[in-house]
């Protein structure tokens, strides 16, 4: 049923509405499509959000959307209405993906194509650290508590940070091999940036600002696109910023709570960076405190002890915590790891963090949004975050964004709020969950070839090891970033070190560091260790000074790796 | 006449001003302090500069072709800061390490008071100035080194400074260019970095050309003249800047540096800042004090402001030696907002005393004076630092260079000598940091490499580096160069390497180096 934008704007005018020349945008799905009453709209009033937005049923028949501009906010009562109307049958709203639906198919497709495909499970060896991991806790139905993947620390106690996560990884490896693992990094990364697309809408952004917005973040984060246990933290910062966020807004109780502990529950065992939901809950806390709000104050400390609670319902218990934060606070840890150390803004992966910073600076300084303590300090801490550890870089692109967005939103001017309207009408009016699932299953589905690449990886090295087992008996010294992919395709093996550096310690890293780095004690932690043969990158040092040693051959050699083995 | 009477005698001449007390502060603490060792220690290149600049003092030239290393004996040498390596070598070969350390104090004491002054100049609150002077201080403290791009951080202020007030109307046209260009001239000669000073120009031209379109039609003209003035100073400047030894080869060589990411990537002064350090604690207080104005004072920027920040804030991520430039652009920026928040903040408690400190603080600076017991001050000073020079006799205040650093022992007990000589024929491959310090006390030996990247070149760069990694084929470097001994820290790999080979022997050993020589 269609009506006519003058039919309407007459019945607005009779009922006391006068056009104003202010812009702001009034989307509702309207009951009945013939008229609009005064009484509908001024009863929408108190439905006014911080953004300007309103959302109210008006009238239709449940298939029109109504579009209203020119709401004074603060008069609803004499506040002008320009009314048009749009009409869809039916039928094609069930074929039409939401805009969010289709960023996420999109995030799907590219992070499924090459090159991000391999890059999701060949940028280190974690991934199939992980698989490795969680396929033997398959086998064996049971969670991993002492080391049984490498000889330096056969046997030593584990606290399985990352152990649910790792079952996932390694139920997809099962189906689907590399790829499985390389498509559930995929999903879960893209439904991140979904569900932070979604809420961005629900919050009432400008529908063109806030995917803009989201396809920087993404940008940002995409150093850190790997399929490892990271990823879950990126979707449960989503959700349990949303819900922080939601309560600021509605402060409805129940909600905050259950969606806070369930987040807990299942986020304490998907990954170690749960405490960085704490952190922003705390952040909120302290913000109630210092805003004197005290209900807001008591709800905060309630979830938060409940989630601390909580948070010991994991295989280690309050072991797990002090695990964790032990870590954190370990310079030697935090030097020591690649992924640790600040961004290196001269390379190409960093420059949508730059833009990222670029859009936060400029947002702040032209736009000179009033926002909360809680949102200032989370902008401030997490901003501190990102520049100390280029990991926590997606962590701030996904908390910022909300807090940003609607400032940006705001300055969208009339040229851009045309087809912003039309695209967030299409959203309202979209209802192709079934297609975009459909889509999604194909995309995913559909196995795709995904290899470590042999120009990167020891493939050829592992392959000769394989076949030449009895030479290789003893106890092996391998390349750090190597261990996991060792891990995984050399199973009758055990590894010197791999991607667990919390677990191996300061300790036994130094001593690896001395070895690679060939310093005086370098052959004493080769005999402490036993170690009967190596596997190094060819152009790496040890293999220069193993050349020179006496009792040390070198077994294989191609342009990727070395392997010396020890003579009796 | 009794009021002028009286307000001489209400000037109290043993106080010196709060800008005056700055100055004297930074410069004794960096002068008598261990900071004075880290000044000449952090890297090698105060003694590579001291070195240059003692032989154009002897050979009474600007220096056109090296004379310091086996690599590249003879290559064309751009002098980058011939001028500045002068001034430092004088200061060394007069007082020895304790001279090039008051300059270096001097200098960045001066610059420090400089930005105090802009600061009042813009009318800012003194206790305010003062506060912010601290925070840049803080900023600027990771890069304080004995070395000329101290002239860098001086000049930028005074740039900053002078654009700022033409933008403001506080300074004219003419003094513009009577100020800036003679600078730019100097600026070339004194050091390599003399490009910040165009780059600022040009953000105030591209500031000003945004004013244009963002204006009210009165304020379009002013604005349209203001660019106009920007455009011909930069022009005035660059030629200004051709007045060098090398003309335009110095821009050329600067430029090329610039865009050779892997000369750039071997020190860590050109890297991206590293947060896990406690160096860049100054950086990130400032970026706090910058977040918190956003948030709190929510400031109208003008356009030339954001620009500022944006630009200079990109420099310093991408090279933390461009931190302490960012520091001393932005604070003014910082002052002006904040002055302005406090200014209208009427309300607390903690403002109006706040502002009754701030007044009082501000009434006694206006009667301070204090310059004759500064002179005497830094008089007390050099003659402390001179006298032992003249009397031939021990220094009071002793400066060296950090033993734990650099191989000061090796070179003293080792490498003077007569077996020295003997046994370490050949030429020497050197650890990168210490090749600025070798030079200067090897004097009749050549390095393999030292701190000047720009001048060895990406080739000679991948060549040290196959040899400092102990890569395949760092043999065929080391017969390239007829290397036959090498000098480097205890536990560099290269040392285990040539420890297990039968054709090289350990000449030396101690807690920090290892030489080793070719037995031939």
């Amino acid at each position: 049923m269609r009506n006519s934008a003058a039919a309407m704007n007459q019945s607005a005018r009779e009922n006391g509405w006068e056009f104003m020349s202010r812009e702001v945008v009034i989307f509702a799905r309207a009951s009945s499509a013939d008229t609009v009453d005064a009484s509908s709209l001024s009863a929408a009033g108190g439905l006014v959000r911080r953004s300007g937005r309103i959302a109210f049923p008006v009238c239709g028949d449940g298939t029109n959307l109504v579009i209203l501009r020119g709401v004074d906010i603060n008069a609803p009562h004499t506040s002008p209405v320009n009314v048009a109307t749009v009409s869809t049958c039916a039928w094609r709203h069930w074929l039409l993906p939401s805009l969010t639906q289709l960023l996420w198919l999109t995030l799907l497709l590219v992070l499924l194509a090459q090159p991000w495909r391999t890059t999701m499970v060949a940028s280190d060896g974690d991934a199939c650290m992980h698989w490795r991991v969680g396929e033997t806790m398959l086998q064996s139905r049971q969670i991993i508590r002492a080391d049984i993947f490498s000889h330096t620390r056969a046997g030593a106690p584990i606290v399985s940070k990352e152990w649910l996560s790792e079952l996932v990884f390694a139920v997809a490896g099962r189906l689907g091999g590399l790829y499985g693992v390389a498509a559930v990094g995929a999903l879960v990364i893209a439904a991140a940036f979904a569900l932070l697309h979604r809420q961005l809408l629900r919050e009432g952004n400008d529908a063109l600002v806030a995917t803009s917005i989201v396809l920087l973040a993404a940008w940002a984060s995409s150093a850190h696109w790997l399929a490892r246990p990271h990823a879950f933290s990126f979707l449960m910062i989503v959700l349990w910023h949303g819900a922080l966020r939601k309560f600021m807004r509605t402060e409805k109780v129940g909600t905050l709570l259950i969606t806070l502990g369930v987040l807990t529950v299942f986020w304490v065992n998907l990954h170690g960076a749960y405490l960085a939901g704490f952190f922003v809950l705390g952040v909120y806390w302290v913000s109630a405190a210092i805003e004197k709000d005290h209900r807001k104050f008591g709800v905060l400390t309630v979830a938060a002890l409940s989630c601390a609670a909580l948070s010991l319902l994991n295989p280690n218990g309050y072991k797990l915590l002090f695990y964790n934060v032990q870590f954190l606070y370990s310079d030697f840890f935090k030097n020591w790891l690649a992924e640790y150390a600040s961004m290196r803004f001269g390379s190409i992966e960093a420059l949508g963090f730059i833009l990222w910073l670029g859009m936060m600076f400029l947002t702040l300084a032209l736009r000179r949004p009033r926002l909360t303590v809680s949102e200032g300090l989370v902008l401030i801490s997490w901003t501190y975050f990102a520049l100390y550890s280029a990991r926590n870089v997606p962590l701030l692109a996904i908390l910022s964004a909300p807090i940003l967005v609607p400032a940006i939103s705001e300055a969208a001017t009339a040229r851009w709020q045309m087809p912003s309207q039309k695209m967030r009408m299409l959203n309202e009016a979209a209802r192709g969950w079934v297609v975009s699932t459909i889509l999604a299953v194909m995309i995913v589905a559909v196995p795709q070839l995904t290899v470590m690449p042999s120009k990167d990886w020891p493939t050829g090295a592992v392959a000769f090891i394989k076949t030449h087992d009895q030479q290789f008996d003893g106890n092996m010294f391998n390349q750090y970033a190597w261990g996991g992919y060792l891990m995984q395709y050399l199973p009758k093996h055990k590894v010197f070190v791999d991607g667990r550096a919390d677990f191996y310690g300061e300790n036994l890293l130094r001593e690896f560091s001395d070895t690679t780095a060939l310093h005086t004690n370098w052959t004493q932690v080769l005999q402490k260790y036993d170690v009967r043969w190596t596997l190094m990158p060819t152009d790496h040092r040890l293999n220069l000074a193993l050349a020179l040693l006496p009792g040390w051959h070198c077994a294989y050699s191609d342009e990727v790796a070395m392997v010396y083995s020890r003579q009796e | 006449m009794s009021t002028t009477c009286n307000n001489v005698s209400k000037r109290r001449w043993w106080l010196p001003s709060v800008g005056l007390a700055i100055w004297l502060a930074f410069f004794f603490a960096l002068s008598l302090s261990n900071w004075r060792l880290v000044l000449i220690s952090a890297d090698g290149d105060p003694c590579l500069h001291w070195r240059i600049g003692n032989w154009m003092i002897e050979h009474r030239e600007v220096i056109q072709a090296d004379q310091f290393s086996h690599t590249r004996p003879g290559a064309p040498l751009i002098s980058k800061e011939w001028l500045s390596e002068i001034v430092f070598a004088a200061a060394g070969n007069l007082l020895d390490w304790n001279g090039i350390v008051l300059l270096a104090a001097a200098l960045i004491a001066t610059t420090l008071w400089l930005l105090h002054r802009q600061l009042l100049a813009d009318g800012n609150e003194l206790l305010l100035s003062t506060g912010l002077v601290m925070l840049a201080a803080l900023g600027c403290s990771t890069h304080w080194l004995a070395r000329p791009h101290l002239i860098t951080h001086l000049l930028t202020v005074v740039f900053a400074w002078q654009l700022n007030g033409f933008t403001q109307g506080r300074v004219s046209t003419a003094r513009l260019f009577k100020v800036l260009v003679p600078l730019s001239l100097l600026w070339a000669n004194l050091h390599g970095a003399f490009f910040v000073g165009f780059v600022l120009i040009v953000i105030y031209a591209v500031g000003s050309g945004i004013d244009m379109f963002a204006s009210k039609v009165e304020d379009r003209d002013t604005a349209h003249n203001r660019l106009i003035v920007y455009l011909s100073l930069l022009a005035a400047c660059l030629l200004a800047s051709l007045i060098n030894p090398n003309g335009w080869r110095l821009h050329a060589q600067v430029l090329h540096f610039l865009r050779t990411p892997e000369l750039a990537a071997m020190t860590n002064e050109f890297r991206s800042p590293n947060f896990h350090s406690g160096g860049m604690t100054g950086f990130l207080l400032v970026l706090l004090v910058l977040a918190v104005m956003l948030l709190v004072a929510r400031p109208r920027f003008r356009p030339t402001e954001i620009l500022l920040v944006c630009v200079w804030g990109y420099f310093a991520l991408h090279s933390a030696r461009n931190v302490p430039l960012f520091a001393l652009v932005v604070t003014p920026i910082l002052a002006t907002h904040l002055n302005q928040f406090l200014m209208q903040r009427h309300d607390s408690r903690l403002m109006r005393s706040y502002r009754k400190v701030s007044t009082d603080i501000s009434v006694l600076d206006a009667s301070a004076s204090g310059r004759i017991p500064a002179v005497l001050m830094v008089s007390l000073l050099i003659g402390v630092v001179v006298w032992p020079v003249a009397s031939n006799s021990r220094p009071l205040i002793t400066t060296e260079i950090l033993s734990n650093r650099f191989p000061v022992a090796t070179v003293e007990c080792c490498l003077r000598g007569a077996e020295a000589d003997k046994t370490l024929r050949g030429e020497m491959f050197n650890d990168y940091g210490w090749g600025g310090y070798l030079m200067l006390a090897l004097p009749n030996r050549k390095v393999f490499i030292d701190g000047r990247n720009d001048f060895y070149g990406e080739e000679l760069v991948r060549e040290f580096n196959q040899v400092d990694d102990v890569k395949p084929g760092w043999g065929n470097v080391v017969e390239k160069y007829n290397v036959g001994w090498t000098i480097l820290p205890r536990k560099h790999p290269l040392n285990s390497l040539l420890a297990l080979r039968k054709d090289w022997k350990l000449f030396y050993q101690d807690d920090l180096a290892a030489v080793y020589a070719r037995s031939r």
